[in-house]
Parts: C-alpha cells; sequence; structure tokens
C-alpha cells in the first residue's frame, strides 16, 4: 500500500478517550493514520497553527475551556485542515452551532465506531478540498474580472453591453466620456439615444430580426456609422459588434471607436492628393504645349536673324529696325515660355537631381563672374564677401547655380545705383556654411507685397516696366530650393534694397549657436 | 567641301542651319533618326548637328547606335537643344556628343565656329 498515512490532530484532555480514540484509529484497516495528541487548550492552538494534519478531531470540553471557542479560534488561523467535533452527549443545538462555526461533522463519543469515525474524517477531508477547489476557482474569476473590468475601464473606445431589448446594461468609462452620459443615467436605457434619428428605423429593424431568429448583418463585423451625444452633435464612429448568449439570454457588446480625427486625416489627404494630381497633371500641360508654343518661335527668331544679315543688302535701315523690333519680341516671348517650363518641370517633379559634393565658393565665384560679363550697368559694384574657409557641402550645383543666377539677375535688374553683394556666412564651429545672401541696394520691396514676390505671375506694378521680366523668376528659385531642402528668405525695405537668403538646413542648429555665443 | 548632317524634324530649323552653313559647307537634312543612320551609312558626313527632342528615336538614342555602328563610330556629333538649363553643356557632353549648341541660334557665329572646330570650312 503506497497511501500516505492521514495525519489527525486530536485535541482531548481525557487520556482514557485519547486512548478510546487511539485504539478506534487502529483498528481501521485499508487506512493508516498518524495521530497527534494535544491534551489542552493550548498545545492545541499551536498544532493547529502548525498545521501539518489533515483533519483535526476536537473535544468540545477541553481544558475548561470550550470547544466550540476552539473551532472559532481555529477559523482565524490560516490552517484549512477540517475539524470534526467530539462531545459526551447528543444536542442538537450544539450540533446545528458546530456545524455554523464551520465544523466539518459532529460526532458523539459513545456513538463512536471506527467505521463512523473513519467515515467522517475521509468525509471531512474530501469535502475540504471541495470547498479549497471552490475557492481557488472563485478567486480565479474574481481575478479574471477585475482584470477585464480594468482592460474595459481603461479604454479609450466605448464599450456598451446591451441586453436583448437593446437596453444599456453595462457602459465603460469611455463610453461616458464619449457620448457624455453618466454610467446611471444610461444604464437601462434604449440603445436608439446613442444614434442619431435617423439611425433608429434600420436599427430597430436589425434587432427585431435578429430577435426572430433571423442572421445579423453587422455582428462580427466593424461599419462605420455615426453616433450621437449627449449634447447633440453627432460625430463618425466605428462600430465593432458581438453577440453571446448565457443563462441569462442574449447579450450584445458594441466596441464603439470616435474616428472624428480619423476621418479628417483622411478627407485632408484625400483632398492634398487630388490638388497634387491636379498640379502634376498642370505642369505636365504646360510643359508639352510650351514645347510647340517655343519651336515657331525658334524659326521666327533663326530666319530674323538671317535676315538682319542683309546679305543681298536691298533692305532699308527702317526694314532693319523693324526686323530688330521683331526679334526683340520673339526672344522676349520665348523666354517666358522657357521659364514657365522651368517652372512646370520644377514643380512636376520632373527634374533630375544631380548631387555631389559642391564649393560653394567656387559656385558663387563663377556665377559673379559670369553675371558680371553681362551686366550693363556701370553704376552698380558687384562685390563678392566669401570667409577663408567653407567647407564643401552635398548638393546640386547646377540648380543653385541657377538659383543664386535668377537672385542676382534680379538685383542688377531693380538696382539702379549703389553695389549688390553676394556673401556666404559659414558656422564659426565647423565652418559649414549656413546660408548664402544677396544683398541690393535697389527700389526694395513694400512690406504688404514680400509674400507674393515668390507667386508666379504676381509682379509688382513698377517690375512690369522693367524688360525681359516674365514674373517668373524668384517662383523657380523658390521651388529650386524647396526641391534642394533649402529656405529662401527674403528682407526688404523700400528705397534702401533687398537681402533674399538661401538658408541651409544644418544653418538652424549652427545659427542659433553662434547667436547663443554672440 | 565638308559635309555637315543636320537632323531635325522641323524643316524651318533645319533651313535655318542649311542658310548659315551652306556658303561654306555641303549641308545634309535628315528629318528622323532612322532615315539620318540610313544616309550616314551610304554617305558619311563630317561633321553631324544632331538636335535632341526628335518624334520616334530621340538625340541620344541616335547618338548610342552612330557610336555601335563601326563605320561611324568616330562621327563628331554636336547636340542641338532647345532651351539649355544650366549644366546642360557638361550632360551632354557626358552623354557622348562631341560639341552642343542651343536652340534658338541668336548667335550665327557661335554655330559657325562650333562647327568649324569639327571641319574646317571651305
Amino acid at each position: 500500500m503506497g497511501r500516505q498515512p492521514i495525519r489527525v490532530l486530536l485535541i482531548e484532555d481525557s487520556e482514557p478517550d485519547y486512548i478510546l480514540t487511539r485504539r478506534a484509529l487502529s483498528s481501521i484497516e485499508n487506512e493508516t493514520f498518524d495521530l497527534e495528541w494535544a491534551s489542552t487548550w493550548q498545545t492545541g492552538i499551536e498544532a493547529i497553527r502548525r498545521a501539518t494534519h489533515h483533519v483535526c478531531l476536537l473535544d468540545y470540553r477541553i481544558g475548561g475551556g470550550d470547544g466550540l471557542e476552539l473551532l472559532k479560534e481555529s477559523r482565524e488561523t490560516s490552517c484549512k485542515a477540517p475539524v470534526i467535533l467530539l462531545t459526551g452527549v447528543s444536542d442538537h443545538r450544539l450540533d446545528v452551532e458546530a456545524m455554523e462555526l464551520g465544523a466539518a461533522d459532529f460526532l458523539v463519543k459513545d456513538q463512536l465506531t471506527p467505521p463512523l469515525l473513519e467515515r467522517s474524517i475521509r468525509y471531512a477531508i474530501a469535502q475540504s478540498g471541495a470547498i479549497a477547489e471552490l475557492n481557488r476557482r472563485h478567486d480565479e474569476l474574481r481575478a479574471s474580472e477585475l482584470r477585464f473590468r480594468s482592460v474595459v475601464q481603461s479604454a479609450a473606445d466605448a464599450i456598451v453591453l446591451a441586453d436583448d431589448s437593446g437596453r444599456i446594461i453595462f457602459w465603460n468609462k469611455g463610453a461616458e466620456s464619449m457620448f457624455g452620459y453618466q454610467d446611471e443615467e444610461v444604464t437601462g436605457t434604449s440603445l436608439e439615444v446613442l444614434m442619431p434619428e435617423s439611425y433608429r428605423d434600420r436599427h430597430r429593424a436589425g434587432f427585431e430580426r435578429f430577435r426572430m431568429g433571423g442572421r445579423s448583418q453587422i455582428i462580427g463585423k466593424t461599419i462605420e456609422l455615426e453616433g450621437l451625444r449627449k449634447d447633440g452633435t453627432i460625430f463618425p464612429i466605428e462600430l465593432s459588434l458581438a453577440s453571446w448568449t448565457s443563462g441569462d439570454g442574449t447579450f450584445f457588446t458594441g466596441i464603439v471607436r470616435d474616428i472624428t480625427e480619423r476621418k479628417r486625416t483622411e478627407e485632408m489627404r484625400r483632398a492634398k492628393e487630388a490638388a497634387e494630381q491636379a498640379s502634376r497633371a498642370k505642369s505636365g500641360f504646360v510643359a508639352r504645349i510650351s514645347h510647340e508654343l517655343r519651336t515657331p518661335l525658334h524659326a521666327i527668331i533663326g530666319f530674323t536673324n538671317l535676315l538682319l544679315q542683309n546679305k543681298p543688302g536691298n533692305l532699308t535701315s527702317n526694314d532693319l529696325d523693324f526686323l530688330d523690333r521683331i526679334l526683340l519680341n520673339a526672344k522676349g516671348q520665348l523666354q517666358l515660355i522657357n521659364t514657365l517650363l522651368d517652372l512646370s518641370k520644377v514643380e512636376a517633379g520632373r527634374v533630375e537631381m544631380n548631387v555631389g559634393p559642391v564649393s560653394l565658393d567656387s559656385v558663387v565665384r563663377e556665377v559673379v563672374k559670369q553675371l558680371e560679363g553681362e551686366r550693363d550697368n556701370a553704376d552698380v559694384e558687384l562685390e563678392v564677401s566669401i570667409p577663408d574657409t567653407v567647407k564643401p557641402i552635398e548638393t546640386d550645383a547646377n540648380k543653385l547655380k541657377q538659383v543664386l543666377i535668377n537672385l542676382i539677375d534680379n538685383a542688377l535688374k531693380f538696382t539702379e545705383r549703389g553695389k549688390i553683394s553676394v556673401g556666404i556666412s559659414v558656422s564659426p564651429v565647423d565652418f559649414q556654411p549656413t546660408r548664402i545672401d544677396v544683398s541690393d541696394t535697389g527700389r526694395g520691396i513694400p512690406p504688404d507685397r514680400l509674400d507674393d514676390i515668390f507667386e508666379p505671375f504676381l509682379q509688382l506694378p513698377s517690375e512690369a516696366t522693367q524688360p525681359g521680366g516674365t514674373g517668373l523668376g524668384l517662383s523657380i528659385c523658390r521651388s529650386l530650393c524647396d526641391l534642394l531642402g533649402y529656405r529662401l528668405e527674403v528682407q526688404s525695405k523700400p528705397g534702401r534694397g533687398s537681402t533674399f537668403s538661401i538658408v541651409l538646413p544644418e544653418a538652424q542648429e549652427d545659427l542659433s549657436l553662434w547667436e547663443r555665443v554672440g | 567641301m565638308h559635309k555637315v548632317a543636320v537632323v531635325d524634324d522641323n524643316a524651318d530649323n533645319r533651313l535655318i542651319i542649311r542658310t548659315i552653313l551652306e556658303d561654306q559647307y555641303e549641308i545634309m537634312e535628315f528629318s528622323s533618326g532612322i532615315e539620318a543612320i540610313e544616309g550616314f551609312r551610304k554617305n558619311k558626313p563630317d561633321v553631324v548637328i544632331l538636335d535632341i527632342s526628335l518624334p520616334e528615336m530621340d538625340g541620344t538614342e541616335i547618338l548610342r547606335r552612330i557610336r555601335e555602328d563601326s563605320a561611324l563610330h568616330d562621327l563628331p556629333v554636336v547636340a542641338l537643344t532647345a532651351h539649355a538649363m544650366v549644366g546642360d553643356r557638361e550632360k551632354y557632353l557626358a552623354a557622348g556628343f562631341n560639341d552642343y549648341v542651343a536652340k534658338p541660334i541668336l548667335d550665327m557665329n557661335v554655330l559657325f565656329s562650333t562647327i568649324q572646330r569639327w571641319a574646317p570650312g571651305t
């Protein structure tokens, strides 16, 4: 027999009774018992506290005390072993009291037989095991319930439970803040308060159909609807619906998410995409039409040029003057078309980037040298101010040159006398270039037009009188700077001059450092 | 007289170039790349002026075929482009063209001196 002996604690102050009990236990077959005897109240309660026994046999009268008192006290210890109360006389009242106090059984000593004792011990142990299991399950259920409750209550989504008549039976904090009703305001009311009028008929019909045993079209799915807040506002929601059946009937769980923000983002994205697509289409169209517009101009310019040669020598000076005017106008129009084409290419994102290490100082010197040769106003000085050390940067040299050419060209165009200076600023820490400034002493730009000057075709009235101006140069500069990742800024004082600055991205940190140091 | 081939789909453009150069060069005109390459094989020019944006086969593709052709690969080819962007010259030279002229031809001498670099005029 591999069975473990059953450890029995006997709390009994009468030695003859102890001997009787020991004898009874040892006569039981098929089971062995380890008997521990405590003969006083004190040793008894100590043994209970040690809790090394499987079952306790407790005499009703112990050491002048009351067994029931000891029973009470034993219940307050952590000992979970069952207690069987032994008594000298049969007493129904005592029996009930003992059971109420948690005794597993109540035995009268005189009637005690070994089989009875054995059965009582066995039942007591089995029952206490069952109770322990029940308690464990109860605790588990409670923990699970607490976990569930904390998840539900901390969810930002609204979680609403309803019964099969569509009444709200539970609603979490998320629902409270989403819909604006307190828990007690909605518990027991119909789900309809949460939906705009226009949804209620459909809701009722769907509910009825489901209750009549039909299939719901929305259970187990996530759908987009609208919700109604207590304050009357309607907002877009996403609803996930589930149903479950327990002994109490069928219930519905709805998880509701407020998708106002998502809707707004989606809308904005759609609008942005549409706008970008329209812009690309427009730019593509402009590129094609520009090509078609340009070709005849090439012929006009080419043939006019040939006529101006006057090879046969039979054209009058008047003829030649007219031809000059044709050529000038044709060239002006060609420039406009070409600029438009540049802008549309940049805006359509159809320019190849060719990025490599570039020395800004040599780029600036090159551009200035080129424009110096082309300018025709001797009253304007063109100067360059570049620090000794300028660290090379990664950029597209040709696009940067294009920006500088346009900016310096503009400055030359709008400055009658004084000077135009082109300068590079570098970080004092690592000689990383931070900005390129093109300053002039020209007429300047009125403050209220500063925002407009980068917009295509928004020339200042005075600018329109300038020869060869298209009103697109600065738009191209800004688009190219965007492409290069630079910021194009302008500062201007009417009558004093303007400064256009290409601000390089690293500049922001370095500049702030610089300012702090300065 | 050295032969200059002008490949451009626009007849006006061909006529302008012809008029500028015809006193000193023999001009061969072609309006498409396929026509031009066939013509070159029969009668090899001394210099080619090749428009970049042609319908069907564009200038870069025609250049590639010229360079791959054992009889034509050493032909000097001058790119002719509408509307020069900053850096275009370097771009076309890097692509294998020998020289570069921008349309419209505003200064006839530029075209003239460019062609002269590759074939002296009469």
